[in-house]
C-alpha cells in the first residue's frame, strides 16, 4: 500500500472471488401490528460472494437500512433467512462488523478514539497489549496520526468516520456492513473516504456490503450494484459494475461505462413507484 | 388476523391493570399484617381499616377542610410572591452578564440553605402564623424560579430582540410581546418544580412550627396522642400533595406550545 | 491578570456589600429579633468554630452521609431493575408516583413515633425523601440511552457486562447526576427536619433548643451554620458530577463554541 497525502492509492488489483459467502433467501420484513401493519421488504435474494464490494442503493425510505439491520442481526426478519457461510444468522456474529451512518451517535463520546477501537476487541481472546496494538494499526491503516488521545467530537465529522472504520478494521471481521457512512461527511472529504474504503478491501480482503443514496459513489466503489426498490422493497435489478479492479478518481470516473452504468440504475429508479429527486445526482 | 394482535394488545393491558391494582391491594394487605402483628411499635401503626375510616370522617368536618384551605392559601401567597420576585429579578440577571456575575455568589448560597433551616428563625421572627409560612414557601420557591427565568432569558433567540430594537419598540413592549412570551416555558417549569418545594417547606412549616394548616393538624393530633387522626391528617396532606401536583402538570403543558421543557438538566 | 481581578471583584462585591451592609446596620441594635451581626459572629465562633456545639455536627453528618448513599444506591439498583424489566415499571408506576408525591416531611412524625428518636429513624426518613429522584433519573437516564449505541454493543457483540458498564452506565450518567443531586438537598433537609421534631442532638436539635429557650442570637448563629452545610454539600456534589461529568461538560463546550 502507499500513500500519497493520506490517501491510499491502489496498488495492485483485487478481484472478487466466487466464493459465497453472504446469502439472503427470501427475507421479508414488517413492522406494526393488525390494521398498521407496514410491509417494508418482501421476497429479496441476495448474494454476496467473498472480497466483493457489493452496493445496495435505492430511493430515500426504501428500506436498505433495514435491510442492512437484518443483514448484521440486529433486528429479526420477518420471513426468510440470512446465511453466513451456509449457516442461519440469528444473533450477530463475530464475522459481521458494522459501520453506522452517524458516526456522533455510534462513538462513545466518554472514552477516546483509541479506546473506542479497543473496546469490540475485549470479547477476543487477545492480551491487553495486543488489542492496543490491534488499534493502534487500525487508525494508522485509517490515516489518522495522533488522535488516539482526544475524544471523538474533537475531531471533524470525516475524521471520526474514519475512527468508527478504524472500529471495524480491528474488529478483523470477514464483513464489513456500511450504512450510507459518507451521508453526512462534505464532498471533498467523501472521495477521500471512498478510496479508503477501496483500499481497505483490497489490504484486507474484506466483504463489504454498501448502502447508498448515491449512485456515483456505488458506481465508483462496487463490483456489483443491486437497486432496490418498489413498495414493498425487492430487488430490482443487480448491475454487474466492470471498471477495472483499480479504481481512481478522476480516470474511472471519466469512462464512458461509468456514465452508461449510472444512466441504466438511475433510469430503474426513477421507473420505481416512488422515484424522487433525491438520489444521488448532485 | 388483523384483530388478533389488537386483542393482544388489549389483553395485555387489563393485565397489567389488573397487576396494578393487585400492588396497592398487596401493600394494603401488608400494612394490615404489620399492624396486626405488633412488630413495629403496634401503638403507632393502627391497622388501614381504621385509617381509612378516620380520614373518611374528617372529610366530613368543616375544621378539616378549612385547614386544607389554610394550607393552600399560604401555598398561593408564597408562590404568587415567589414568582414576581423570581421573574422580575431574573430578567435582569439574565440580560445582564455583570449583574449576574454579581449574584451568582448570593444566589447559590440561598439556594442551597436546606429550606426547612430557616424555620426557627422565622418562628422566632413571626410567630406561628400564617405569614411565617407564606414567608418561608417565599425563600425556598423564589431560587427556582428565578433561576429558571435566567436560564429562559439565555435560551432566547438574540436576533429577534435586534428585530424588535429595530422596530423601536419601547422597552416595556418588547418585556410584554417578547421576552415574557419567550420564557414563558421557562418560567412554566420553574413554577411546576417551586410549587413542589413551596408545599413541602409549607407543610414543614406548619408540622414543626405551628402555622395554621393540615400540617399544624397532624402536630396536634400527634400531640394530643391520637395516632390515628395522625395517619389521617397525613393521608390528607399528601393528597392534597397529589392533587396540587397534577395540577401543576396539566398546567404546565398548556403554557409550553412550543418549546419543550422535559428533565432540563439545568435544574 | 488585570482581567482576573477584575472578574473576582465581580463576584465578590455583592456579598461583600451585603455583609458590610448588614454589620453596620446592626451594630448597637437593641432589637430582640434582629442582633448585631458582630455578636452572632461571636456566637457563631464560640459555640461551632470548635466550641461546645461543635459536637453536634457528627451525628448530623453521619446521618445525613448514611441515608444519602443508601437512597443512592438502593434509587439506583431500583431504577436499573426498572429500566430492565419494562412489565415491572408499568406495574408498579401508579404506586411510585404515588410515593414520590407525598411530601416526605408528612412522615416525619409517624416514623419517629415508630421507631424513636434513635437513628434508625432519621435514615428511614431520609431514604423515603431521598431514593425517588435517584431512581427516577436512573430509570429515565438507562432508557434516554441512545439506541444507536445499543446497536453497536449489540453489533460488536460486547458482553452484557460491558454493554452496561461501559456503554449504558456513562451515558445515563448525566440524568444519573442530576437525581443525586437533588437527593443530597433532600437527604439535609430531611436530616434538619427529623431532628427538629424530635432529637437530643445534632444540628437541628441546637437550633431548636436555641428557638425555644429564646436565644435569638444562637438561632441566627444555627441557621447561618446550617446554611453553610448546606452550601458545602452543594459544593462538593457540584464538583463530584464535574469529574464524573468531566467528558460532558467538554463536549457541550466544544459544541458551543463550533456554534451547532
Amino acid at each position: 500500500m502507499t500513500e500519497t497525502a493520506g490517501l491510499l492509492v491502489p496498488s495492485e488489483p483485487m478481484v472478487a472471488t466466487n466464493e459465497l459467502i453472504l446469502s439472503v433467501r427470501d427475507l421479508g420484513k414488517s413492522y406494526g401490528v393488525a390494521d398498521s401493519r407496514k410491509e417494508v421488504l418482501r421476497g429479496l435474494n441476495l448474494d454476496v460472494n467473498r472480497s466483493e464490494f457489493v452496493s445496495l442503493v435505492g430511493p430515500s425510505g426504501c428500506g436498505k437500512t433495514t435491510l442492512l439491520r437484518c443483514l448484521a442481526a440486529l433486528m429479526p426478519p420477518s420471513k426468510g433467512q440470512v446465511l453466513l457461510n451456509g449457516r442461519d444468522v440469528t444473533s450477530p456474529p463475530p464475522e459481521i462488523a458494522v459501520v453506522f451512518q452517524d458516526y456522533s451517535r455510534s462513538l462513545l463520546p466518554w472514552r477516546s478514539n483509541l479506546d473506542n477501537v479497543v473496546l469490540p476487541l475485549r470479547n477476543k481472546r487477545l492480551t491487553k497489549q495486543e488489542r492496543y496494538t490491534r488499534a493502534h494499526e487500525a487508525l494508522e491503516s485509517v490515516g489518522l496520526r495522533g488522535v488516539h488521545r482526544q475524544y471523538p467530537w474533537q475531531l471533524s465529522g470525516g475524521m471520526q468516520q474514519r475512527v468508527a472504520i478504524a472500529r471495524a478494521l480491528a474488529y478483523r471481521p470477514e464483513v464489513i456492513l456500511m450504512d450510507e457512512p459518507f451521508a453526512s461527511v462534505d464532498a471533498q472529504t467523501r472521495l477521500d473516504l471512498e478510496d479508503l474504503v477501496l483500499g481497505m478491501r483490497r489490504d484486507y480482503h474484506m466483504t463489504i456490503v454498501f448502502v447508498t443514496h448515491d449512485i456515483d459513489e456505488a458506481v465508483y466503489l462496487s463490483d456489483r450494484v443491486v437497486v432496490l426498490g418498489g413498495s414493498p422493497t425487492t430487488v430490482r435489478d443487480v448491475v454487474q459494475i466492470d471498471l477495472g479492479a483499480s479504481r481512481d478518481q478522476i480516470a474511472s470516473r471519466s469512462l464512458p461505462q461509468f456514465a452508461e452504468y449510472r444512466a441504466a440504475i438511475l433510469k430503474e429508479i426513477r421507473t420505481t413507484t416512488d422515484g424522487n429527486a433525491a438520489l444521488g445526482d448532485h | 388476523m388483523v384483530g388478533t394482535a389488537s386483542i393482544r394488545m388489549s389483553r395485555r393491558s387489563t393485565l397489567i391493570m389488573v397487576a396494578r391494582v393487585a400492588v396497592f391491594l398487596l401493600l394494603l394487605a401488608v400494612w394490615e399484617a404489620v399492624s396486626a402483628s405488633g412488630l413495629l411499635n403496634a401503638a403507632f401503626l393502627p391497622p388501614p381499616t381504621q385509617v381509612i375510616r378516620e380520614v373518611v370522617r374528617l372529610l366530613g368536618e368543616v375544621a378539616t377542610w378549612s385547614a386544607l384551605g389554610q394550607t393552600v392559601k399560604a401555598w398561593v401567597i408564597g408562590l404568587g410572591i415567589a414568582l414576581a420576585l423570581g421573574v422580575g429579578i431574573g430578567i435582569p440577571l439574565g440580560s445582564s452578564r455583570f449583574l449576574y456575575r454579581s449574584a451568582r455568589l448570593v444566589v447559590d448560597f440561598c439556594r442551597a440553605i436546606p429550606s426547612i433551616a430557616l424555620l426557627p428563625l422565622a418562628l422566632l421572627v413571626f410567630g406561628a402564623k400564617i405569614r411565617m409560612e407564606v414567608f418561608l414557601i417565599a425563600f425556598a420557591s423564589v431560587w427556582i424560579i428565578l433561576l429558571q427565568t435566567i436560564y429562559g432569558i439565555w435560551d432566547m433567540d438574540p436576533r429577534l430582540l435586534e428585530v424588535m430594537r429595530s422596530y423601536r419598540l419601547t422597552r416595556l413592549q418588547r418585556l410584554r410581546w417578547l421576552v415574557l412570551p419567550s420564557i414563558s416555558s421557562y418560567i412554566a417549569t420553574g413554577l411546576r418544580l417551586a410549587s413542589i418545594v413551596a408545599f413541602f417547606v409549607g407543610i414543614g412549616a406548619e408540622l414543626l412550627g405551628g402555622a395554621p394548616g393540615i400540617g399544624l393538624k397532624i402536630q396536634t393530633a400527634e400531640v394530643g396522642g391520637s395516632v390515628v387522626a395522625e395517619y389521617a391528617y397525613a393521608i390528607l396532606a399528601a393528597g392534597l400533595a397529589l392533587g396540587i401536583n397534577l395540577l401543576m402538570a396539566r398546567s404546565e403543558r398548556r403554557i409550553i406550545f412550543w418549546r419543550g421543557a422535559e428533565r432540563l438538566e439545568q435544574q | 491578570m488585570r482581567r482576573h481581578v477584575l472578574s473576582l471583584a465581580n463576584e465578590v462585591w455583592l456579598p461583600v456589600a451585603i455583609l458590610g451592609g448588614w454589620w453596620f446596620l446592626s451594630t448597637g441594635s437593641e432589637s430582640i429579633y434582629y442582633p448585631p451581626l458582630r455578636s452572632i459572629l461571636s456566637t457563631l465562633k464560640t459555640d461551632w468554630w470548635f466550641g461546645t456545639a461543635t459536637p453536634d455536627l457528627a451525628p448530623s453528618l453521619e446521618h445525613f452521609a448514611a441515608g444519602f448513599a443508601i437512597s443512592v444506591i438502593v434509587g439506583v439498583a431500583f431504577g436499573l431493575f426498572l429500566a430492565t424489566y419494562q412489565l415491572a415499571w408499568e406495574i408498579l408506576r401508579p404506586a411510585v408516583e404515588l410515593a414520590r408525591a407525598c411530601p416526605p416531611i408528612v412522615l416525619v412524625p409517624l416514623i419517629i413515633g415508630m421507631f424513636g428518636i434513635e437513628s434508625s429513624g432519621k435514615i428511614i426518613l431520609i431514604v423515603l425523601g431521598a431514593v425517588w429522584p435517584v431512581l427516577l433519573n436512573t430509570l429515565d437516564g438507562i432508557r434516554g440511552v441512545d439506541p444507536q449505541l445499543l446497536d453497536v454493543a449489540s453489533s460488536y457483540r460486547l458482553s452484557r457486562r460491558d454493554r452496561a458498564l461501559q456503554i449504558v452506565l456513562p451515558a445515563a450518567m448525566p440524568q444519573m447526576m442530576v437525581g443525586v443531586r437533588l437527593a443530597a438537598s433532600i437527604s439535609l433537609i430531611m436530616v434538619v427536619a427529623s431532628e427538629l421534631f424530635g432529637s437530643t442532638s445534632g444540628i437541628g436539635f441546637y437550633l431548636l433548643q436555641s428557638e425555644q429557650t429564646f436565644h435569638v442570637t444562637e438561632t441566627w448563629a444555627g441557621t447561618l451554620v446550617l446554611g453553610a452545610l448546606g452550601y458545602l454539600v452543594s459544593i462538593v456534589v457540584r464538583l463530584i458530577e464535574r469529574r464524573v461529568l468531566r467528558w460532558h461538560h467538554l463536549m457541550r463546550a466544544t459544541a458551543h463554541t463550533q456554534g451547532s
